[in-house]
This record gives structure tokens, C-alpha cells and sequence, in this order.
């Protein structure tokens, strides 16, 4: 049962400032020589700053933006890895990150030391791993091979042994970048279902995805985190309307295609672009997107979907009078070799307006 | 700021991590080598014996009991010398799972010194077994020698988070120490007496804690005398300052390594 008001994660006008080199100098002879010259400059900045909430326990609790916006810097204050530079964090209980989830491991290592390893980088005792051992094997469908080296294992094994130790140990917060899934169809299928599970149970969730939609689904509260500021808190819908109506404030429809396009279609920089998609995307299938400029470089953007729509908000200004793609691949990850990935590309030409 | 009953609570938590890492460290360098952990007790036997026959009866140094003067010299500086390297690179070894999740940062360094250390006491095991076949008196004084290797584990941990520190801002340290080690092998009178260096370089034996260290252990092990305390002194003062500096450093540095990993 959840217990109304017990705080698990106070967060406290925090602020992270960051003192970036103008350029990397990582050896001593250029630092040397940088310092007698006094060329040592930085760049200051507040990644995120004033920023103060609090996660009750139980909490799905959501943090949306745009990519810069300051939110895998929170959480990574959130979860230890970095200090803030200023403010407090006061965390109850134990948090797992489920970010990165292979890193930690040591190919050198079977598959059972490499459970006790990164466990206790987690911060479990023996005894408590002993006793999810066979549970975490289980799950993995590692089995006869748990005791050969890691580094003899396929990347699907390896991710089944990473997402089975980190859900098995059941912990009270947790910290997560989009929902996981991993593995093959079958086992894709198994880990969901695992997901959705931990995040019926009584675990306090910290969640970040780029899709608004999930957000609404797996959380019930949310802060909006904008340049580093919180601009919003409360339920979960009133923060992703705000949040949507915001970024699509300067909204001008661009391509609507139900199809893969054929020619090229002009689009005035600086622009929200959005593509009706249900005809090629199905229902429940994953789908990632990028957008490619013409020297075939990926283009930062950002991508929400809303009605069958989806938009992308390139993060820098379009170049006049440039060819771009959009990609669109959707189908599952792990699938490769079954053929079930679709690729569509959508090329356009920005022009002036 | 870090309370103590915090500091501690921490210690605990993590020191099956500890554990871990220490194990980790000494099963990882021995795995698929079919004499596996053997080597520890191998490898200074047979350097020992190499160098006895090199310098003992090639160059015909008058140094007695030579196997046993070179191999407590050999320990006291393999302890050293990969336990400040492992250290060094411990950081930066580690990066992508200091990315990802919170463990405090010194349990890296301090489980590489750690490791180098049980290597240190199964290399004492062939130590003593030398001893025991040159034949030499064992004492009671030999307890004594308790005291400069605490003394050398904590200026190890001390100098290994310096480089620890140091190397994650300055990775040109890593190369650079490659040759201090080398130098400072030559700079603490392993395998040659301390009597060849004419007087006016014998200030490189005087400042060398290193051979502060070794000439103590050389004095109850073999010539079974209590050292000089004056000897043992120096030494243990370089090896708190230097602890003192590497924790003070690496605290002072730590929060700062993210950005450079």
C-alpha cells in the first residue's frame, strides 16, 4: 500500500554548473603551456539550477524536455554519479539506475561472477545475491552457459543476464530511460511484461523518455525542465498538455505523408515537421527516427507523437535551400536477421520563406 | 559534508564490492594461464634466481645471502609499483561504470593497491621459504617487519590516489610513470649494495622511502638487527603525508572526474 506523503527523494534548488574547456586539454604539456600563457578559458554554464521537487514514495514520477533541457544531468545527480554543485538531494533507500545496463561487466568473467560483480556495484551483500542467484538465471534463459566468460556470450545474452540482474533485485527507487525491453520477440515480450509489473508494485520510479505519450502512460506526476529551469510541476497530463502545447507553439504543418514520399518536398527552416505515420507503423511496434542532413550527418532533434502524427522539432535552425532525409526505421531492434525492420525515408528540401 | 557514521555506513555496504573488485583484479590477471595463481609464488622465485645468477656469480658482488637480499627487495617494490599503477589506471579503467551508477570512487583505487597487496603476502610464502633454505636465523625481531610493511601499504595507497587523481586530468601521467618505476627500481638498491653509490649521490638512498622501507626489512629479515627507528621514521612520515595529500586530493578532485572521463 502506498503511504501518502513518505518522501523518498527530496530535491532541493538544486544546481549543477559546468566549467567546460573551450578546447580539451588533456595532456600536461599543453596545460602547462596554457596556463604560462593564461589561455586556460571556460566556459560556464548551469546545466540545470534553482530546480527543487519531491518524489513520494510509490511516485511514477515523470521528468520531460527537450534534449539540453537538463534532464539526464538530474538524474544523474538524482542517482549519485555526479555532485550538484549546489543545493541538496536527500535520497531514502536504495536507488537503482537502469541506464546503461551492460556497463560493469567484465568479459574476462563468467556470467555468475559477473552477477556477484556487478550486484555489489549495485550495493547488494552476498547473501542477498546467493539468494537471487537462481531466480536471476532463470529469468536470463542463460542457463548451461552462465559459468563461460561473458565475453563468449551474443549481445542478446548479455543484455538478458544485464536487464534480469537489474529487475530482479527489487529496488525501492528506480531510474529509467525510456521502458525496457530487450533481447529477442519472445524475450522482448517476457521483459515488458516484467516492466510493467515493477512499475505496478509499490517502487518508487523516476522515469525520462522523448515519447510524451509514454510518459502519460507510466507516470502520474511530472516537472517540466527547460534550459536547466523547471518551468512546470504537478499531475502528469496538465505538465505533458502545457508541455506539447509549448513545442508546438510555432508549429506550421509541413509534410503530411501517409506514404513513403517520391519527390521532394520544400519545408521553410526552423520548423516543426510532422509526419502522419499510422499507415506504416503498427500498433505496439517500436519505431526510432532520425533526421539526416545532406553530408548524411545525424541532425539533434526532437520527436513526439500525438494523434498518429509525428512531429520532430530539429534542435538547430534548418539551412536554407538544403536537402534532408528523415529515416524512419520501425519494427523491433533486436530482430535484425528476421527481416522485420521497415526502413522509409522521407527527403525534403528547405527553401525560403 | 560527509559525516563519519556516514562514511562508515558506506564502507560497509560496499565492502562486498571491495571484495569483489580485489578478486576480481587477482582472478582476471591469472585466468587461462594453466599454473594460474602458482605464478605469484613463481615469478619472484625465478627472477630471484636469474638475478642471483647474473649478479651474485656473473658480477661477483660481495652481497651475503644475495637470493634473499634481492628478493625482499623485489616484494617491497612490486608491491609498490603495481599497486600505484593499478591505482592509477583504476579510475579511468572503471570509467563507464562510474558513468553509469553511484559506488564511491576510492573503492577503485584502493582495491587495486588491495590486490597487489595479497600478491605481496603470497609472495612473502616464497620469501620465507628462501630464508629457510639459505639457512637464515630466524628471530624474534622478525616481527618488527610488521611495522615498514604497513608503512609501505600506506604510502601505496597514498601515492596511488595522487596518480589516481592526477591521471584522470593528465593522462600523459600513465606513460611518465612507466619510466619513474623503472628509475625508481634502480634508485632502491635492489640488486647491487648501497656501499657502490659514492657518497656524494647516497642523497638519492636517503630521500627514497622506497629504500627506507627495504633497508629496514633487509635489517630484521636477514641481518636479523632492529633498524634504525630514525630510518623507519622517515619513511612512515613521507607515507601519512602522502596519504594525507592522495585523500585529500582525490576528495577535493572526485566530483570533477565525470566531466574529463
Amino acid at each position: 500500500m502506498k503511504i501518502v506523503g513518505e518522501v523518498v527523494i527530496n530535491v532541493e534548488n538544486v544546481g549543477m554548473q559546468y566549467n567546460l574547456n573551450k578546447e580539451k586539454v588533456d595532456n600536461l604539456k599543453e596545460y602547462v603551456i596554457k596556463f604560462l600563457k593564461r589561455e586556460l578559458k571556460y566556459n560556464k554554464f548551469w546545466a540545470v539550477k534553482g530546480v527543487s521537487f519531491q518524489v513520494e514514495k510509490g511516485d511514477k514520477f515523470g521528468i520531460v524536455g527537450l534534449n539540453g533541457a537538463g534532464k539526464s544531468t538530474l538524474l544523474k545527480m538524482i542517482s549519485g554519479v555526479i555532485k550538484p554543485t549546489e543545493g541538496n538531494i536527500e535520497i531514502v533507500g536504495n536507488i537503482v539506475p537502469l541506464l546503461e545496463l551492460g556497463s560493469g561487466f567484465d568479459p574476462e568473467y563468467t556470467g555468475r561472477e559477473n552477477i556477484y560483480l556487478k550486484g555489489s556495484m549495485l550495493g547488494y551483500s552476498k547473501e542477498y545475491l546467493d539468494e537471487k542467484m537462481e531466480e536471476i538465471i532463470d529469468f536470463s534463459e542463460i542457463d548451461e552457459f552462465i559459468d563461460i566468460p561473458l565475453k563468449n556470450y551474443s549481445t542478446g545474452m548479455t543484455s538478458r543476464l544485464a536487464f534480469s540482474i537489474a529487475t530482479t533485485v527489487r529496488p525501492k527507487i528506480m531510474i529509467l530511460d525510456e521502458v525496457l525491453s530487450v533481447g529477442d520477440a519472445k524475450f522482448k515480450e517476457k521483459s515488458e511484461e516484467r516492466m510493467k509489473s515493477m512499475l505496478d508494485e509499490d517502487v518508487t520510479v523516476l522515469y525520462v523518455s522523448h515519447g510524451i505519450a509514454s510518459v502519460r502512460e507510466v507516470c502520474d506526476k511530472a516537472i517540466w525542465l527547460e534550459n536547466g529551469h523547471m518551468v512546470m510541476q504537478g499531475p502528469v497530463d496538465d505538465v505533458c498538455d502545457k508541455y506539447e502545447e509549448w513545442v508546438f507553439s510555432n508549429e506550421k504543418v509541413i509534410i503530411t505523408q501517409s506514404e513513403p514520399a517520391k519527390e521532394q518536398i520544400k519545408v521553410p527552416v526552423d520548423q516543426v515537421i510532422s509526419i502522419s505515420f499510422n499507415e506504416f507503423i503498427k500498433e505496439g511496434e517500436s519505431f526510432w527516427i532520425d533526421l539526416m542532413d545532406s553530408a548524411g550527418e545525424k541532425f539533434p532533434i526532437t520527436k513526439i507523437i500525438k494523434d498518429n502524427k509525428l512531429f520532430i522539432k530539429p534542435e538547430k535552425e534548418l539551412e536554407n535551400g538544403t536537402d534532408y532525409r528523415v529515416l524512419l526505421h520501425t519494427g523491433c531492434v533486436t530482430d535484425l536477421k528476421d527481416n522485420m525492420i521497415s526502413h522509409y525515408v522521407i527527403p525534403f528540401t528547405t527553401i525560403t520563406e | 559534508m560527509i559525516k563519519e557514521h556516514r562514511f562508515i555506513a558506506n564502507f560497509m555496504k560496499y565492502k562486498f564490492l571491495l571484495n569483489q573488485l580485489v578478486n576480481r583484479d587477482i582472478k582476471v590477471k591469472y585466468r587461462n594461464s594453466v599454473l594460474g595463481i602458482f605464478w605469484s609464488f613463481l615469478e619472484p622465485l625465478l627472477t630471484m634466481v636469474i638475478m642471483t645468477i647474473i649478479f651474485a656469480f656473473i658480477f661477483k658482488r660481495d652481497i651475503p645471502n644475495f637470493p634473499v637480499y634481492y628478493l625482499i627487495g623485489r616484494v617491497a617494490y612490486m608491491l609498490f609499483s603495481s599497486g600505484t599503477s593499478g591505482a592509477m589506471k583504476s579510475i579511468i579503467g572503471n570509467a563507464s561504470i562510474i558513468k553509469s551508477v553511484y559506488v564511491p570512487k576510492y573503492l577503485y583505487a584502493v582495491s587495486s593497491v588491495l590486490s597487489a597487496f595479497v600478491i605481496f603476502l603470497m609472495s612473502l610464502i616464497i620469501l620465507v621459504a628462501v630464508m629457510i633454505a639459505t639457512h637464515v636465523n630466524f628471530t624474534i625481531l622478525m616481527i618488527f617487519a610488521s611495522l615498514p610493511i604497513i608503512i609501505l601499504l600506506i604510502l601505496t595507497v597514498g601515492i596511488g590516489l595522487i596518480l589516481a587523481t592526477a591521471t584522470v586530468f593528465f593522462r600523459d601521467i600513465e606513460h611518465l610513470y612507466g619510466i619513474f618505476t623503472m628509475l625508481l627500481m634502480y634508485a632502491s638498491a635492489l640488486f647491487y649494495p648501497a656501499s657502490i653509490i659514492p657518497q656524494k649521490y647516497q642523497i638519492i638512498l636517503t630521500i627514497n622511502p622506497l629504500y627506507a622501507i627495504i633497508e629496514c626489512l633487509r635489517s630484521v629479515l636477514l641481518d636479523g638487527v632492529l633498524y634504525n627507528p630514525s630510518t623507519l621514521m622517515f619513511a612512515a612520515v613521507f607515507a601519512i603525508v602522502s596519504l594525507v595529500v592522495g585523500m585529500g586530493m582525490f576528495y577535493k578532485y572526485q566530483n570533477k572526474f565525470l566531466l574529463y572521463l
